[in-house]
């Protein structure tokens, strides 16, 4: 049932559709949650089965080491939150 | 002050946003920011080169060559409060885009390009030459625009990449990631009322998308 209903967070109402129109589905990766933690092979996040680009860069204030620190103790601060809120 | 340099994306990755930087659109911008970085893609914009904004023209002209695709925003038709005059900027990024792709090189003819407006068919009047492009309207609501980028983003995406992730899902997450902001201000030891930098909102975002991801579906 939790991976149902990843697949259909993954894929949206509208692909949904024409998944069951055109009857695709085999052609969509389903992501279970393991394989959506798991990093790309090029070592790059990834996000609901997506690989993300790093950011093209420009101006910042704050070197990464700085920021990831932050996120990852915002994220786990608030990990009850975040966990009520799918 | 840190200042990263990174190799320039790849073209059919990059995502030209011509918006508004004002504090009234920042939400509807940064949600934007948010709904092509979770799609796997990379905003690009004229604060990469300024925190105001304020760049040359031939510096937009090459960014817009640079991205494969473009978002532009002409939904600020208002006359700006302090001189009673409206802003043409948008209109004329949007132009030479349309320029680019209808009468540029040739590698430029493919170019994707959303067009985004408060309300429907309000370019009838104020930009009637654009009749008949495909044009959205948002509402100026956060997740009209997040569904209508992530959409585009998912229709336009190369042949050999999945299905983006649902609108519903990355609003829920963009949800999540609000929830947390403070504490990240906090964490950069940062004051309550300030924000971050737009290139340090990229990189935020783009550590936060994975953990948030996880922490939900915990």
């Amino acid at each position: 049932m939790k991976s149902a209903n990843r697949h259909a967070i993954c894929t949206g109402q509208e692909d949904q559709a024409l998944i069951e129109t055109f009857g695709v589905r085999a052609h969509i990766p389903v992501m279970t949650a393991a394989a959506a933690k798991r990093p790309s092979p090029s070592g790059k996040p990834v996000y609901r089965g997506v690989t993300l680009q790093m950011a093209a860069g420009g101006r910042t204030r704050f070197s990464l080491a700085q920021l990831k620190k932050a996120v990852e103790t915002a994220v786990a601060k608030n990990a009850d939150a975040l966990s009520g809120s799918k | 002050m840190p200042s990263r340099v990174r190799n320039k994306p790849a073209r059919a990755r990059s995502v030209f946003i011509n918006c508004p930087f004002d504090a009234e659109y920042k939400p509807l911008f940064r949600a934007a920011c948010f709904t092509i970085l979770a799609c796997g893609r990379t905003p690009r914009c004229a604060l990469d080169y300024s925190d105001s904004g304020a760049v040359r023209f031939a510096e937009i002209v090459k960014m817009i060559t640079e991205c494969g695709l473009s978002i532009h925003d002409i939904s600020r038709i208002q006359l700006d409060k302090a001189s009673q005059l409206p802003r043409f900027n948008m209109p004329l990024e949007l132009g030479a885009d349309l320029g680019l792709r209808l009468e540029g090189p040739a590698r430029q003819r493919d170019r994707k390009i959303l067009i985004l407006d408060t309300e429907s068919h309000r370019y009838d009047k104020t930009l009637s030459d654009i009749s008949g492009m495909d044009i959205e309207a948002h509402a100026d609501e956060v997740g009209k625009i997040i569904r209508h980028v992530r959409d585009w983003l998912n229709a336009n995406r190369e042949t050999d990449v999945p299905v983006l992730p649902g609108a519903v899902a990355i609003a829920a997450d963009h949800d999540a990631y609000l929830k947390i902001v403070p504490d990240i201000i906090a964490g950069l030891r940062l004051d309550p009322h300030d924000d971050l930098p737009h290139g340090d909102y990229l990189h935020v975002v783009e550590l936060a998308l994975p953990l948030i991801e996880a922490a939900r579906s915990a």
